[in-house]
């Protein structure tokens, strides 16, 4: 690795003699950062979408498995559940600036859109924590269904939703009273939710019936999908024509198309697929590996498996874990 | 051998909570036998009959019953000889690829949500054949610490352990002893 940076510092350098236009070139990079947490050994791996490539472990609490990613802020918060506490990595330098403690065990994470509020939900106990990005972390405490794990705020910072294995509902919860507006039912045992860009769609995996539910949030109406076996998350495209999902006991992806509502395609992965999202400048879909201990990159535009990358040990990545970076 | 039984028969508090604990745990075990691999592969997929190669295991039964999406599924009643009960559903047989995937439905085991998979493979010199065992599972604790002794991620860990260890021992032993 630190080979490859000498060798584009020196690059650079060669362009500045030859006194070229070449010293643009970095800026036509897509700069996308996928962050994955590897549970089974406390770090995060951080890879570079354009590259496909490890540029750095970070070591983190114990047991990591969700994350947030805020592009404003340019700051990662990944949940310790076993140390019981949310490690704060600045993107810039991918190193550990905060360690903010919670009480009881966080899994899922979600930031509001502003990145003001971030949302975290105890594994345990049947309530939500909302937490201030600023230097205070004040802290608020929503009680939801049984058993939260995904979150998601709305476009519009007005709604937050909770996937409720337990209840077998997502709670739509008021972001500013952060009291629960309704339960929505879907299918046995939601695990991840996804949200469409313009927040009609909401879709939530659910682990017990092999299926996913897609939820129209103006009109009510529901419908519900079989994919693979036990499948995890979802990730849908931002256009809201795909729909990716993880099959953790078929080793595989589904493939959802959002318009004529079938499956386009099945994708063979690594071992256990469980966290999933899109990498949309470069057209690509990631997803965390659990029993390869890789991450897997799908081709959007194939639908074929471009490369593996080994991570670490037990690699989860629960939540939407690209990051596009400023610089 | 003696260690697993005490594992088997240690008496376990039992949950009244559905959902299962938020740090899966993995144990990957293989061994190489000195065997054809169509046969190895006989005596793992033979899902009623696993007492012929797992010594803690006295007798095995196997029924068709629906699961609880209400859709028919085989599952087996393994007896261990400590006297305790497993109840497993069999999840698929891939003849193709070898592969044996089922999951415990109940057991006194000191671990949780397991499912396992069972492959069959080529071994790296002529006229050998490896098994790989994996399994994903809970430790039994489902509540916010501190975790008591005896329900932690190590009790499952070892337990699982000591069942594959001695299972892959015995397997090896039966495949290459029959003819």
């Amino acid at each position: 690795m630190r080979e490859k940076i000498k060798i584009s510092y020196y690059l650079v350098f060669i362009c500045m003699l030859a006194n070229v236009a070449c010293s643009a070139a970095p800026l036509l990079e897509k700069h996308s950062r996928a962050y994955v947490t590897n549970q089974g050994e406390d770090t995060v791996s951080v890879i570079d979408t354009e590259k496909n490539v490890i540029i750095k472990t970070i070591n983190v609490g114990k047991a990591p498995v969700g994350i947030a990613v805020s592009n404003k802020l340019q700051r990662v918060y990944i949940s310790n559940v076993e140390s019981q506490n949310i490690s704060v990595i600045d993107a810039k330098t991918n190193n550990v600036i905060d360690t903010i403690k919670i009480k009881g065990s966080p899994v899922g994470l979600a930031l509001s859109p502003d990145s003001k509020i971030l949302y975290a939900a105890d594994w345990f106990d049947n309530r939500v924590v909302a937490i201030t990005t600023d230097a205070n972390h004040s802290v608020r405490e929503i009680k939801v269904g049984d058993a939260p794990a995904g979150l998601l705020v709305s476009p519009d910072n007005k709604w937050l939703y909770v996937a409720n294995r337990d209840s077998n509902d997502i709670a739509q919860i008021d972001t500013y009273t952060l009291t629960i507006k309704k339960r929505i039912p879907v299918g046995k045992h939601p695990y991840g939710i996804s949200l469409s860009s313009n927040g009609e769609l909401l879709i939530s995996v659910n682990v017990k019936e092999d299926s996913v539910s897609i939820v129209n949030l103006k009109s009510g109406k529901q419908q519900r999908i079989k994919v693979g076996f036990h499948p995890y998350c979802a990730a849908i495209s931002v256009n809201g024509k795909m729909l990716y999902v993880t099959n953790t006991q078929d080793d595989s992806i589904t493939v959802l198309d959002m318009i004529t509502r079938t499956i386009k395609a099945t994708i063979n992965v690594g071992s256990t697929p469980e966290g999933i999202s899109i990498d949309e400048s470069n057209k690509r879909v990631y997803v965390a590996n659990w029993g390869s201990d890789n991450v897997s990159v799908i081709d959007t535009s194939t639908n074929k498996l471009i490369t593996s990358i080994k991570t670490g040990e037990k690699s989860r990545a629960f939540g939407q874990f690209i990051l596009k970076t400023v610089n | 051998m003696k260690k697993i039984l005490a594992l088997i028969a240690l008496s376990v508090v039992s949950f009244t909570a559905v959902a299962h604990g938020p740090t899966p745990q993995k144990v990957e075990k293989t061994v190489t036998i000195k065997a054809d691999q169509a046969k190895v592969w006989a005596l793992v997929k033979d899902f009623g009959n696993m007492q012929k190669w797992h010594p803690a295991i006295a007798t095995d039964k196997t029924e068709q019953k629906k699961d609880e999406n209400g859709d028919m599924a085989t599952f087996r009643t393994l007896t261990l000889k400590s006297g305790s009960t497993i109840v497993e559903k069999l999840r698929s047989i891939d003849d193709k690829d070898m592969k044996l995937k089922y999951e415990i439905v109940s057991s006194q085991l000191p671990f949780t949500d397991y499912n396992s998979v069972m492959t069959v493979a080529k071994g790296e010199n002529a006229g050998e054949t490896t098994v790989t065992w994996v399994g994903r599972f809970y430790r039994l604790y489902k509540l916010n610490p501190p975790i008591p002794a005896g329900q932690d991620d190590k009790t499952a860990t070892d337990a699982v352990t000591g069942i594959y260890d001695a299972g892959l021992a015995n397997l090896k032993k039966v495949a290459e002893s029959s003819k």
